[in-house]
């Protein structure tokens, strides 16, 4: 059965577009096919870091919900840029981006609006059965709202990203709490920007103790992802760094 | 050990880790006594720092003839004002930084301050006591989400959503 993984954090900044991109990118790589769908309505931006033209997306997940197109068709093959050459012919592995929209007018259109949550979830079975998806990763706006609970509620995976900052701390307390009462079958902490010298032993023991669950990374706060600047997959620019490795650990902990 | 052989002893050696963006200390490390610190990623480093930049043994602070000494080892080099340097007589407060952009560090002499002559290494624990949940709090705030129709109606129907995995809907 495929896996749903939403990632999610209750401030902006935290990294967490980064993390899904690469985590789907780790985990395609091991032989799945994924789907990556950005449901940041109103900021949304893992596209640049797919590095999916702005010129290319003729349709995003707006056209879907506002019913102009099916779910599918919204979907690009990101598989030659993110993992590289792939026999076209092969199933196995693929990579599918699901982008907003970046046009300003349909961003605050959609806002103003509003839209059926239903169909977004409809959206998300359908993208797991036509594509024939292993894994379906969600990136979630920051903060609660009705579509990130329900991107909470039919997941199986929910990864809470999350800084070492105070109200960073009390924020995704709310969201775990929530995401409990939801029912969430598997939460997962990922700590990012750990600044050099913080005692990464104590951090894990305050973040695990806090929040009963499991820290599945310790990430640390690196000067190559500000390099980067979103422009690329990190895990694929820079294979053997400390961040890298942290991360297969928690695509290993999502195929488990 | 003569006495000009080792740093005196009424003075210690304090070298800070500094926050790149804000320039304040987030670690601390204080030694007396001693004629070599080691800086690097190593574990048993004296000072050990995790970060790319930073090789695992990247610098050593020596006191030779009567000053302390910055000698750079690594791959990736030391500077101090933004200068390459590979051994620099380093005068109080000097900041030197190890790799191009790696972490920044503060060297401080400072006089020996009672019950702390031996060489410890200190964590500042403020920066992870601040990390504290207010329950109370959290659970009013839970409680206004969870008293919202959307959230009672999102309830009842992600059981239903669930049994849609298997049964996908037309679009």
């Amino acid at each position: 059965m495929p896996k749903i993984v939403s990632t999610h954090s209750f401030r902006g900044g935290t990294g967490k577009s980064n993390t899904t991109a690469n985590l789907a990118v780790l985990v395609a790589r091991a032989g799945n096919r994924v789907g990556v769908i950005d449901t940041d309505i109103q900021s949304p931006g893992i596209h640049v870091i797919f590095q999916l033209a702005e010129s290319r997306i003729t349709r995003a997940l707006n056209d879907y919900l506002w019913g102009h197109c099916t779910i599918e068709e919204t979907a690009y093959d990101v598989t030659a840029t993110s993992i590289g050459t792939v026999d076209e012919n092969a199933d196995r592995p693929r990579i599918f981006l699901i982008p907003s929209s970046i046009k300003t007018g349909e961003i605050s259109k959609i806002l103003r609006d509003g839209y059926d949550v239903g169909k977004l979830n409809d959206g998300f079975q359908n993208l797991l059965s036509d594509l024939h998806l292993d894994y379906l990763f969600i990136d979630t706006h920051p903060g609660v709202n009705e579509e990130t609970l329900l991107s909470i509620a039919i997941s199986d995976v929910l990864l809470l990203v999350m800084r070492p900052d105070s109200q960073d701390f009390q924020g995704t307390a709310v969201t775990a709490e929530l995401a409990r009462r939801l029912g969430i079958p598997e939460m997962l902490m990922v700590v990012n920007k750990v600044p050099p010298g913080m005692d990464t032993v104590q951090l894990r023991e305050k973040v695990e103790s806090s929040y009963q669950a499991e820290v599945a990374a310790l990430l640390p706060m690196n000067y190559e992802i500000v390099r980067l600047a979103s422009s690329g997959i990190f895990v694929n620019r820079y294979p053997d760094h400390p961040m890298t490795l942290a991360l297969q650990q928690v695509a290993a902990r999502i195929m488990a | 050990m003569t006495s000009q052989s080792k740093p005196d002893s009424a003075h210690c050696v304090f070298v800070q880790l500094l926050d790149s963006s804000q320039g304040r200390p987030i670690q601390v490390w204080h030694f007396a006594d001693q004629t070599t610190i080691t800086i690097g990623r190593a574990e048993d480093s004296d000072i050990a720092i995790i970060d790319q930049q930073v090789s695992r043994l990247h610098a050593k602070l020596v006191w030779q003839e009567g000053t302390w000494h910055l000698i750079s080892l690594g791959r990736n080099g030391t500077t101090v004002n933004d200068r390459l340097v590979s051994e620099v007589e380093l005068s109080d407060q000097a900041i030197f930084r190890l790799g191009a952009d790696g972490p920044m560090l503060k060297f401080r002499l400072t006089k020996a301050e009672t019950g702390r002559t031996e060489t410890v290494t200190n964590f500042d624990p403020s920066m992870i006591a601040m990390l504290a949940i207010d329950e109370e709090r959290k659970l009013e705030e839970v409680q206004q989400i969870a008293d919202n129709a959307l959230f009672k109606d999102l309830l009842e129907k992600t059981q239903e959503f669930k049994a849609r995995r298997e049964k996908p809907v037309g679009e």
